[in-house]
């Protein structure tokens, strides 16, 4: 889970664990959008208690990823016996136009990059990647679950690693934050076949 | 749905090659079978089979063949 703050507002990506986003928001502050990277439960736990402390924020996930959000099974919870469902209104399809922030912060993108989970999307907010599960540096993608597909997932790696330039910052859903100019071989497992251009 | 069925259905639910186990292989000898994969086997259960498969009843699970037996059953 990530987020950033500006005049008051704050904006996050995921929210598996929501008590470590409602430390960070301050009392003055708002939650104001919470972009979902893919509905898999340890990535939308938080959303019930998110909702409850902030009744005007937002959620933005894909249609597939929202269909998750209301269903244990699609999202996992139910198969580790701790079924979790949010079934409010706050949850917004991501626009394909992006989303974009006040006072001229800069628009975050949804790009599409389904293999871990269908539906799944990495944001781009500037330079920054938040790509959930569907790039973990030197970590081969889960595409054994739900939804899963391994062709989509070599077309995204691939299609990630075209887009990144050298000063991306890449912010995954889980382990250590990574520099594009960074990136090896070796943190795309899947592509180890397809050395970088 | 007959054996052969059902090793396809867990051959599709770990991602590796059809017709490439049979009800004598051990699970231990299988790389994917991961724990992605058991919880993976867990959905598969629930989903087509309708059984609900607990953590202990996998540990259980020694070839496919034992994991056949279970889906099959009545």
């Amino acid at each position: 889970m990530y987020a950033w703050r500006c005049d008051r507002l704050v904006w996050a990506v995921d929210a598996g664990d929501a008590s470590a986003l409602l430390d960070y928001v301050g009392w003055n502050d708002q939650l104001a959008g919470v972009f979902i990277t893919h509905a898999h439960y340890d990535h939308i736990m938080g959303l019930n208690e998110l909702a409850a402390a902030f009744p005007d924020c937002l959620f933005y996930a894909s249609d597939y990823a929202i269909a998750g959000i209301r269903s244990a099974k699609m999202n996992l919870s139910f198969y580790h016996e701790m079924p979790f469902e949010y079934h409010g209104n706050q949850c917004l399809t991501m626009p394909a136009q992006g989303v974009e922030l006040p006072n001229g912060l800069g628009v975050v993108y949804g790009l599409p990059t389904p293999g871990h989970n269908e539906g799944a999307l990495t944001f781009r907010f500037h330079q920054h990647f938040f790509t959930g599960d569907s790039f973990i540096p030197g970590i081969p993608v889960v595409t054994k679950l739900k939804s899963g597909n391994k062709q989509q997932n070599v077309e995204t790696l691939l299609a990630l690693r075209s887009s990144f330039q050298n000063d991306a910052q890449i912010h995954p859903g889980h382990g250590p934050q990574m520099m594009a100019h960074d990136l090896r071989d070796e943190h795309f497992p899947d592509l180890l076949k397809r050395p970088l251009r | 749905m007959n054996t052969q069925e059902i090793i396809n259905l867990f051959e599709d639910a770990l991602e590796i090659e059809q017709n490439s186990l049979s009800e004598s292989t051990n699970l231990s000898d299988i790389p994917e079978y991961d724990s992605m994969a058991k919880l993976s086997l867990i959905i598969l259960s629930d989903d087509e089979f309708g059984k609900k498969l607990s953590g202990e009843q996998i540990r259980d699970f020694k070839t496919v063949g034992d994991i056949v037996k279970f889906l099959s059953a009545d």
